[in-house]
């Protein structure tokens, strides 16, 4: 390694990116994936960046129609934030369920998403709120969906090494409700073995405009029309036929996968549980005569 | 003596390093760094069995100041880790290093420098080729792979216990039922890695280990060394926590021999990975088991079958073997028994003990059988089990010690009545997919070494200082389970002097007197009755002295000394026998155990299986135990926390698979899976303290038995729950999910 910096603002970032020409660039988030992976084992002419001091990758904030999250934020700022747990409850149960405490403390939702490990538990929550991440890099900005982030290979996102994740747009969209569960071998710290993540708009007791993404698939993040479309099934048979779709969904992802059979079984336990989650988010939302949740 | 009336005994006296631990400044070996001390990286082999063809060390010897030895240097002396006394006859398989890999993370080299990262640097800058060989995994087929594995060839490590008219009992009977069940490796799981730290001293060398048995490491290295025993010093370390996988000598010898060739202090330390795959681990268990029954239930003969999982090296795992078959006539009435193992190597991490050195895997397999075999009869598991266990000082047909003061009768009733057994022994179910179930065990474990193969006595001196205070010398090793505030407890309780002022030693060759080794729980029951004789001793010989001195008799009376009515000062009294008489107050005393009695647990879990998930919640907890005595109850406590979060990883999730090249699947925590704080449940505790003769204030074993009868509770609860008969533990999710599956529909 042959540097290591902690820019206070994108701009500084900006030039010790143009200033570190060919070097092997690293970001540094929480630390939390980076340090398991790196330690040890960090080429010599790296150059590290600390993104922690960058005040532009941090905040949580209702600009009307949608959330602004920095990328810097962490799990335990994002469960803990009223906003977020208003607007993007998946998002909430996700960053609450994910870790330890001490994981959380850490842990952010910009690393989670780059990481791109296909177990990861807010990509998914996510990209069923239909989010978007806004990317920063020396070209300029754009702005791209959480399965563009993520691409089709596990363990590698489709960024490029100079861009920088700065935060995630997430729609606040009225009547909406959204909810995420996953399964690990334990109920807390523990890596997903299959993950759910729905939001949909309730009325009346149907779903429609169903956004359903199912994590350990090959990537974090795989949509499901299927379960999509069995959302919008009439109230009696809504439960097996969301069940039934997840089940054939994880059969056309991986067909000939060891563990298809557990997570077949196991996604059916998510989908009812999401399903209750949803139905209950959904009456408290009418009870309540709050025009938008997320 | 009235229990009530006792000073210290049955008291949660605070444990001396509990500060420190809290604060996080208690110094373990890898946190004092010795000075001009070389770090040592072990090279261990990538694959499961091959053999090195070359090995290159000049990229790495390159850099300054790195010293490196391999198998080319190493002395062919083979040693068994698992022998703590010369003569005991374990197959020696075991060299300091080795040019034939058996097992992933076995030993090829050793790289030292003046920094750990260095070290590091320079382990992975040696370059070795490798002739790789099939892979050995499956314990069926090992007897036939043998030769593949070791050049001595030897297919198999047999052994067995016989007794009894079996023929008859299996001729004569109504019902004979047989389960298989089978029991995963398991990593022990100590919070402090393994490590060691060797510093040669003129003609001696110092070794400091956190470890079990400094005799046994002072053996082992005299072995490969060629060094007198008077010669190595062994002194035990500060431990993190060992669960019998810190008992077997494993980087010691290695560490002793490098610093003697270098003359250099040498400390090697490892981490979670290089422990996990390259030290000990809990023996896997194939075992067959097969009980003949009378039209009543009543056992009339059970035989037994089982292949036992060595792993790479033979190490303990024939003396764990025996071990479990020993404790298989002494939890219910058996007349006749016919008990068969078969030990064989596989190239997979090493085996050896592991808390309760095999009574968790034997009490599994027949606790587990029991129950099916029940369910498959019609016959009530609480009732059969109440038929069939031993009462209070039944002999051991096999030829063991006598059984004691027994109580597991009483165990299981008052457990089954405060479980509420009969309220909840029907499953029931919730929600469509949650399944809720109550299961129990029992078990029995020893408490030391009496009427086994191996001898057993303990060797310590007590000198009662100028100010009244104490010194126990003796060879203890603390595993962090507070056995030397108990035993400071016990000399309290004796002398009456405040166990503040008593230290209690840990074993250093050099210092302190013999004894069998902190192992096959006899700490308390032998280690703690020698503690107790000796202050006894010393009391006898103050009260002498102190009559002698003042010529008129004194007393010692409610934990004081006493002379015509008056009280005298301990330590004023000590202070004047030594100047006026000359005498300092020091007794050595050795106790000969002559009895070795059965401890008993029953444990009481309720779980609920989701059927879809396949994960298994334990709700609510029972531990009952007969424990003789406790000396110290939040002590007693901590143990059987510890040992049912260690049963549940066995019944639902902890196991070291590898695939059929012998790769391991499983390297660290990231997919090694314990039981954590939010997976616990608060378990009940119930103590029965009857007074067991023959051991301190009647106290007897906790530590090893609170884990036994923990995982086969579980399973039962989880059969129970599904009407499932699983048997290959762990009872992973898909695995129960299955089970369920095919239960279901
Ligand atoms: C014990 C433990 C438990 C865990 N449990 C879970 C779990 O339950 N669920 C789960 O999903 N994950 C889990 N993780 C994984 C990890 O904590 C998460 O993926 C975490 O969100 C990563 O964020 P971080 O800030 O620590 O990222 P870092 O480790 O700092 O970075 C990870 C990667 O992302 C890149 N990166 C970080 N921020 C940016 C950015 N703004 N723009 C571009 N690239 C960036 C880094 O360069 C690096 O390559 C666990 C990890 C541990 C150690």
């Amino acid at each position: 390694m042959t540097g290591l910096f902690a820019p206070r603002s994108i701009e500084e970032l900006l030039s010790l990116l143009a200033g570190s020409g060919e070097h092997e660039k690293h970001f540094i988030a929480g630390g939390t994936d980076w340090l398991i992976k790196n330690r040890g084992n960090i080429s010599e002419d790296a150059v590290l960046f600390d993104l922690s001091k960058i005040p532009e990758l941090r905040g949580i904030e209702n600009r009307g129609s949608y959330l602004r999250l920095g990328s810097m934020e962490t799990m335990t700022s994002i469960h803990t934030d009223p906003e977020i747990r208003l607007h993007a409850a998946a998002l909430c149960d996700a960053a609450s369920s994910m870790g330890s405490v001490q994981i959380r403390n850490r842990a952010t939702v910009g690393g989670n998403l780059a990481n791109a490990s296909p177990a990861a538990d807010t990509p998914g929550a996510l990209a069923a709120l239909n989010a978007s991440a806004v990317i920063f890099s020396p070209s300029g900005t754009k702005e791209l969906s959480i399965e563009e982030v993520l691409g089709t290979c596990p363990n590698k996102n489709t960024l490029s090494d100079s861009d920088i994740i700065m935060e995630f747009r997430i729609p606040v969209r009225k009547s909406h409700v959204s909810a995420f569960k996953k399964i690990g071998s334990r109920s807390e710290v523990s890596i997903a073995r299959i993950n759910l993540a729905v939001s949909a708009k309730y009325e009346d007791g149907a779903f429609c405009d169903a956004m359903v993404f199912v994590g350990t698939l090959g990537t974090a993040a795989k949509r499901s029309p299927e379960a999509e479309n069995a959302l919008l099934m009439p109230i009696s048979l809504r439960k097996e036929g969301f069940k039934k779709a997840l089940c054939e969904f994880a059969g056309r992802m991986i067909p000939s996968r060891s563990t298809l059979p557990y997570k077949q079984s196991a996604i059916q336990a998510l989908a009812e549980d999401v399903l209750e989650m949803l139905e209950a988010r959904g009456r408290s939302l009418e009870k309540s005569g709050e025009k938008s949740h997320g | 003596m009235d229990k009530r009336s006792y000073k210290y005994i049955g008291r949660n006296v605070t444990r001396f390093d509990a500060v420190d631990k809290v604060r996080g400044r208690f110094p373990y070996l890898a946190d004092e760094p010795f000075p001009n001390a070389l770090f040592g990286a072990v090279l261990f082999s990538p694959h499961a069995n091959a053999v090195v063809k070359k090995i290159d060390v000049s990229e790495a010897s390159r850099i300054e100041g790195v010293e490196i030895l391999t198998y080319l240097d190493a002395p062919n002396a083979r040693y068994n880790g698992s022998e703590w006394f010369p003569g005991q006859d374990d197959y020696p398989d075991e060299t300091v290093l080795t040019g034939h890999a058996r097992h992933v993370g076995d030993r090829i080299a050793l790289v030292m420098a003046d920094t750990e990262e260095k070290a590091r640097k320079a382990r992975d800058l040696v370059r070795v080729e490798y002739e790789i060989l099939p892979a050995v995994t499956l314990p069926e087929t090992a007897a036939d792979m043998a030769g593949m594995l070791h050049e001595d060839g030897v297919k198999s490590f047999d052994g067995s216990i016989c007794y009894g008219d079996l023929e008859k009992a299996f001729s004569s009977a109504a019902y004979i039922e047989s389960d298989t069940v089978t029991t995963p490796k398991i990593h022990h799981a100590a919070m402090e890695t393994h490590s060691v730290l060797a510093i040669p001293r003129g003609d001696v060398l110092e070794v400091r280990t956190p470890c079990q048995i400094t005799f046994g490491v002072q053996y082992s290295i005299a072995q490969v060394l060629d060094m007198p025993l008077s010669k190595i010093r062994v002194i035990k370390a500060n431990m993190g926590g060992t669960f019998g996988g810190k008992q077997e000598v494993v980087f010691e010898v290695l560490c002793a021999w490098a610093a003697n060739r270098l003359k250099r202090p040498v400390f090697i330390n490892t981490t979670r990975e290089e422990t996990i795959l390259s030290t000990r681990t809990r023996a896997a268990v194939k075992g067959k088991v097969e009980t003949a029954l009378d039209a009543d239930g009543t056992i009339l003969g059970r035989s037994f079958e089982l292949i036992v999982d060595a792993g790479a090296y033979l190490t303990g795992t024939k003396k764990v073997m025996m071990a479990m078959g020993k404790k298989a006539s002494r939890l219910y009435r058996i007349p006749a028994l016919s008990y068969k193992g078969s030990v064989v190597r596989t190239s997979t991490t090493p085996a050896g003990a592991c808390r309760g050195y095999g009574s968790p895997q034997i009490h599994t397999i027949t606790e587990i059988h029991t129950d099916l075999m029940c369910r498959r009869l019609g016959f009530d598991p609480v009732q059969f089990r109440l038929k069939n266990l031993l009462g209070e000082f039944e002999e051991d047909p096999s030829g063991g010690a006598n059984i004691g003061k027994a109580r597991v009768i009483e165990c299981l009733s008052r457990g089954a009545a405060a479980f509420g057994w009969e309220e909840n022994k029907a499953p029931k179910v919730s929600g469509g997919r949650f399944f809720t179930a109550t299961g129990f065990a029992c078990c029995t474990h020893g408490n030391g070494y009496y009427k086994t193969k191996y001898h057993d006595f303990s060797n310590m001196s007590l000198r009662l200082l100028e100010d009244g205070s104490a010194i126990l010398r003796a060879s203890i090793h603390e595993l962090g389970s507070g056995a030397t505030t108990a035993l400071a407890q016990i000399v309290g309780e004796v002398t009456g002097i405040d166990v503040s002022k008593i230290t209690v030693t840990e074993a250093d060759t050099q210092f302190t007197s013999y004894d069998s080794g902190c192992q096959a729980s006899r700490v308390i029951y032998v280690c703690g009755e020698c503690a107790r004789l000796v202050s006894e001793a010393a009391v006898k010989m103050l009260t002498q002295e102190a009559s002698k001195l003042l010529d008129r008799p004194v007393r010692f009376y409610e934990g004081g000394l006493v002379c015509e009515g008056k009280k005298l000062d301990l330590g004023a009294a000590v202070r004047e026998i030594m100047e006026k008489r000359r005498v300092s107050i020091e007794v050595n005393f050795e106790h000969r155990p002559e009895s070795n009695p059965a401890s008993f647990g029953v444990h009481f879990a309720e779980v609920t299986v989701d059927k879809l998930t396949g994960l298994v919640k334990v709700n609510r907890y029972l531990a009952i135990h007969d424990i003789g005595q406790a000396i110290n109850e939040s002590f007693v406590r901590g143990q059987i926390y510890g040992g049912i979060q260690m049963g549940i990883g066995m019944a639902l999730s902890e196991e070291l698979p590898f695939d059929s090249m012998g790769i391991p699947r499983v390297r660290n925590f990231d997919k090694y899976h314990l039981v954590n704080a939010p997976d616990m449940p608060d378990p009940e505790i119930i103590l029965i303290e009857d007074n067991e003769p023959g051991g301190p204030f009647g106290a007897k074993s906790i530590g090893e038995i609170s884990t036994v009868p923990v995982s086969a509770a579980i399973v039962n609860a989880v059969n129970r729950a599904l009407g499932s008969s699983l048997t290959d533990l762990p009872l992973t999710p898909a695995k129960v999910v299955e089970a369920a599956r095919n239960m279901g529909e």
